[in-house]
């Protein structure tokens, strides 16, 4: 510490010398000693004045006044932002304190830069925590039971057990005087404000105190002289370390709720309140929360949990000792106190904390619940509402000694927040998916533990059970329980997620790992089938990639899962009848669910050679012919369909008319025959899609034809039928001169008289054959030929 | 799904305890199998029960013509319909009938002073359970590993020794009093207890030297045997000798049945 009464000062009532630079300098006071004196406060200070002829006042937080400390934001000569406190005139440092001040470095510690003593005033130079107090940031919704489980209590925790080492005790621990060094409240928070503390040599707990210090709310029950606890001593309140630790549990309480049940309350109250053995009101908070709280707020200060009962809470590891100090301190105050149950090293006294208790023995909790009556006997004293469920839950889930001692638990402590097995622990349902996708390193790792049947089967009793219950999301978990093992953390998170969208290309798990600008997919099914069937262009150099994941992922059941959670079971059911048709082939399958889904998504486009067309066909009469067309198909998805044929004729049928694969080839077949009907000579037609997914520009293509006489055809059939009858003519003879008499010879077989008795049977026939066939050609040629227009 | 029942009754000679195994009541190892589908368990359902012998001489032929009389009752009347409150209804004047019955022999026949002990478990169709008990014999039931006492002795320190598994640490207590028996000078009152029966469960019907306070085998001993022998048969046959060997004092009657897949 250093005094500064070297410098000279100009005597009180002297005139304030103006400097050159316009800046205000407070130094003219009369003091002789420290004390209030003579000693006049400094009040508001105007921005620019100078304090201790090297700090500029920059603002005024608080005037100084005689009984309360002035705070001055200012900044150094080497540009430092720095608080400068000034302390009241009526209250002067404790000298002790006021020496250990500037020793104090620790992070949680507000730092003080420097003690002046100057002019009988005294001034703590501090840095300056730009954040503020944990006052001002009450209300805050990031306020939460984790900010102060995971953020608040360690810090506080770390100063305060630093403060008592050093043998501080700090005596005003409240959100005014907790700090935050940055603007940031996931920040350091520092302890500031040591107006009232007091130095308490460390080996002694306690000691007494005729001042009565603190801010009345927040103190604990030995701060009030008459529960000093000693008779003799009752005059007096008592300095204890422990005592800051009860601050903290008001102060938990106020940071959470707002405000306590004492802030209402005046001194002659609080008396009455701790006189009647009165209680602070807990908040609704978590089990592990309430437990800090009952064990901070203990009211027997030898008992109330300090900073190794803290520590050992902050790591989850408190032990019997820790729990028979809330129990005790609960005997002290209900009346129907009931003998705790044991379990472990914990000792439960109420429902919360006989799940926690349950939840730390596990074990040993599933044999109470499944194997005895004594843990029902003990909620029934508790509970008996609970009591019953209880007995109902143990006995309808005594195949599954997991779930039911889950189930117990929740009912014994509905605020819990449900924990995950290696992943964490969420509060609402909401932040499952976010959680699961975030920390697990693959998909397929969720599928050994938070989609298994037993955690499901725990999330639905979470959702169940907690307060407020959510059994509409409980029972579609239940459905999810029943899907394949893959689907279930997508369907999940479809389910929790209402604005998650559907991609054919990724999965729902790596989707949630984006930013929500950078999730890819669709909220609506026309979205999904475009993501699925892409651009004309991806389908013109091949089969699309996108087509093929989305047709896979579909393959897995993730696109039904998706359509179940957004209301769309029938469509749904409906496409995947539809696709049962298409077993064999998966595209077409797939193909046609899209556009089950989105029946006006775009449709590939049938597209004949132009060259096949435009040329005429020639088909020659009285022949079958087969002509080929081959077509192409541009636009997304794979064609599937048939085509028909509109006005042809009886003679034209199409023997390939379905549409099947993005390239192939229509079947015409012509026979022209029969009768040829004067003036048909030419035919044309057209051919339309009839029934899929395919459309033809122009609705259809024209098909021309040209029928042509076949001419080698009408005159092999002349000749063979003129042969046929020749042979039969000359036969005859032939077989008749087996019968002649002499040597067979042309002259005797042409000249020998009719023996043989078919003979003119056979020479009519031949003749009859012979006209005919000459007949029938000369008729067909002469047909023919004038209607080939040749 | 089938049930698996098997009885087995060890002990001295004389004044053993005696078991029911659906119609049959007798002393001698029975095993039983009976489909859940059946008409005949649709009509009458299954029961089991045992019968201590009391520790008094005659006593044995106590417990049989207890048993034989509660047999026939049960089976001579369908349950096919009962629901759970005219089951708990009849059961219990069944119960009471064969205890008037047994009054009735015993006053018959001079040298039948004796009273005991019963418990047995009723599985009906609908997956209902009726566990009773009169005395301080036991039901216990093994679900998924986990063992529960379905009954809790009618004895004078009933409350210093619930069925937990701090039970080993008084095992050594004197023997507390019987409050309850069926015989002479019983009051023959049951507790009845209504529960469900599912696949995996085992219900195991014991008399004290089996499974009692300060007798038998404790129940720790009981689970470690179950995990030991899959077959049930095996399970009663070496548990019931154990019980008997490790006490001596009294006969050893277990009756067990477990639900399992066809």
């Amino acid at each position: 510490m250093r005094y500064r009464t070297t410098r000279k000062v100009p005597r009180r009532g002297s005139t304030i010398l103006a400097p050159l630079d316009h800046t205000r300098r407070v130094n003219s006071r009369q003091v002789s000693r420290p004390g209030p004196g003579g000693v006049l406060t400094l009040g508001n200070l105007a921005p620019g004045s100078i304090l201790l002829n090297e700090y500029v006042v920059r603002s005024t937080l608080h005037p100084h006044e005689t009984s309360s400390p002035g705070l001055f934001r200012c900044t150094s000569r080497d540009g430092r932002d720095v608080l400068l406190k000034v302390a009241p005139t009526q209250h002067p440092p404790k000298p002790d304190l006021w020496m250990l001040l500037p020793k104090l470095d620790h992070p949680n510690v507000v730092k003080t830069l420097d003690v002046v003593g100057h002019d009988g005033l005294f001034y703590e130079i501090q840095e300056f925590c730009v954040g503020g107090s944990l006052e001002e940031c009450i209300g805050d919704k990031r306020i939460d039971e984790d900010w102060i489980t995971e953020h608040f209590v360690p810090q506080v925790n770390e100063g305060l057990k630093y403060l008592h080492a050093m043998d501080v005790v700090h005596r005003d621990i409240k959100p005014s005087n907790l700090y935050l060094s940055s603007n940031d409240l996931f920040g350091p928070i520092v302890l500031g404000d040591f107006d009232i503390s007091s130095v308490l040599v460390s080996d002694r707990t306690s000691r007494h105190t005729t001042r009565m210090a603190g801010t009345w709310a927040y103190s604990a029950p030995e701060g009030f002289p008459r529960f000093s606890g000693d008779s003799d001593l009752s005059m007096f309140a008592r300095i204890t370390r422990t005592a800051d630790y009860y601050s903290l549990g008001i102060s938990i309480i106020e940071l959470m709720t707002g405000t306590t049940s004492l802030h209402s309350c005046g001194l002659p109250d609080l008396y009455d309140f701790y006189l009647t053995g009165g209680r602070v009101e807990l908040p609704d908070a978590p089990a592990r929360l309430l437990l800090l709280l009952k064990g901070l707020l203990v009211r027997n200060r030898h008992e109330r949990w300090c900073g190794p009962q803290v520590d050992r809470w902050i790591r989850g590891s408190n032990v019997r000792d820790d729990m028979q100090a809330i129990i005790n301190d609960q005997r002290f105050s209900i009346a129907k106190a009931t003998k705790p149950f044991s379990l472990g090293v914990m000792q439960a006294v109420d429902l919360p904390s006989l799940a926690l208790a349950m939840e730390k023995n596990l074990r040993e909790a599933k044999s109470h619940l499944l194997e005895s009556d004594l843990l029902t006997q003990w909620i029934e004293n508790q509970d008996t509402a609970i009591a019953h469920k209880v007995e109902r839950t143990r006995e309808k889930y005594r195949h599954s000694p997991d779930l039911a001692i889950y189930r117990c638990m929740m009912l014994c402590d509905p605020t819990r927040s449900f924990e995950i097995p290696e992943y964490g622990t969420i509060k609402s349902i909401e932040e499952w998916a976010p959680l699961l996708a975030n920390t697990a390193t693959t998909e397929k790792h969720l599928q050994a533990g938070p989609v298994t049947d037993l955690e499901l089967n725990k999330l639905e009793a979470w959702l169940e059970l907690k307060n407020p219950p959510a059994l509409a999301t409980a029972s579609r978990v239940a459905e999810i329980r029943q899907r394949p093992l893959h689907v279930r953390f997508e369907e999940m998170a479809f389910l929790l997620d209402r604005k998650l969208k559907y991609s054919g290309q990724t999965s729902a798990f790596l989707n949630l790992r984006r930013e929500d600008k950078e999730r890819v997919g669709g909220h609506t099914p026309s979205e999904v089938v475009a993501e699925a069937l892409g651009t004309t262009e991806d389908w013109d150099i091949g089969f699309p990639s996108c087509f093929r994941s989305a047709r896979d992922r579909w393959q897995q059941g993730y696109l039904e899962a998706w359509l179940r959670q957004r209301g769309m079971v029938d469509l749904a059911n409906k496409a995947v009848a539809a696709t049962a048709l298409f077993q064999a082939n998966i595209d077409e399958a797939f193909d046609l669910f899209l556009r089950h889904l989105d029946p006006w998504a775009e449709k590939p486009q049938i597209l004949f050679d132009r060259e096949a067309l435009t040329e005429e066909l020639r088909i020659e009469y009285g022949t079958r012919a087969t002509i080929s067309l081959p077509y192409r198909t541009t636009g997304p998805g794979i064609p599937m369909g048939s085509i028909r044929l509109e006005d042809a004729p009886a003679q034209v049928t199409l023997d390939t008319y379905r549409i099947l694969g993005r390239a192939g080839k229509i079947q015409l077949a012509f026979h022209p025959r029969g009768r040829l009907v004067e003036g048909v000579k030419q035919g044309s037609f057209r051919m339309v899609t009839d029934r899929g997914n395919v459309w033809m520009l122009n609705d259809g293509v024209d098909v021309r034809y040209h029928v042509t006489f076949a001419l080698k055809e009408t005159l092999t059939r002349a000749l063979i039928g003129a042969s046929a009858g020749a042979v039969l003519l000359g036969g005859s003879r032939f077989i008749a001169s087996f019968w002649l008499p002499r040597a067979v010879t042309a002259e005797g077989i042409v000249g020998a008289p009719a023996k043989f008795p078919i003979e003119p049977v056979s020479f009519a026939i031949g003749s009859i054959l012979c006209l005919a066939a000459l007949y029938g050609a000369i008729r067909l040629w002469l047909t023919a030929f004038t209607r080939s227009g040749l | 799904m089938k049930l698996e029942a098997y009885g087995v009754s060890v002990g001295a000679d004389i004044n053993r305890g005696c078991f029911c195994l659906g119609p049959f009541v007798g002393q001698q190892t029975v095993r039983l199998e009976l489909d859940t589908t059946s008409s005949y368990f649709k009509r009458f359902g299954l029961l089991l029960a045992a019968a201590d012998s009391g520790d008094e001489d005659w006593g044995e032929p106590a417990s049989q013509i207890f048993l034989e009389e509660l047999s026939t009752r049960f089976y001579s009347s369908e349950n096919r319909e009962a629901d759970w409150s005219s089951l708990r209804q009849s059961v219990g004047s069944y119960l009471d009938e064969a205890n008037q019955a047994l009054l009735s022999r015993l006053a018959d026949e001079e040298r039948l002073t004796s009273s005991t002990s019963v418990s047995g478990v009723a599985l009906l169709e609908g997956n209902v359970t009726m566990v009773f008990h009169i005395g301080n014999c036991r039901v216990l039931r093994d679900s998924g590993g986990y063992v529960r006492t379905l009954t809790t002795d009618h004895t004078e320190e009933r409350t210093q020794f619930k069925a937990s598994i701090e039970e080993a640490k008084v095992v050594q207590v004197a023997e507390p009093e019987v409050t309850r028996y069926i015989g002479i000078l019983g009051s023959g009152i049951p507790d009845m207890r209504m529960l469900t029966w599912a696949i995996g469960d085992t219900f195991l019907v014991g008399t004290k030297g089996w499974h009692g306070l300060t007798s038998g085998v404790a129940r720790d001993a009981v689970k470690t045997a179950l995990n030991a022998y899959q077959e049930l048969g095996d399970f009663s046959e070496r548990s019931a000798r154990e019980a008997y060997k490790a006490d001596g004092r009294t006969n050893s009657t277990l009756v067990t049945t477990r639900v399992v897949n066809n």
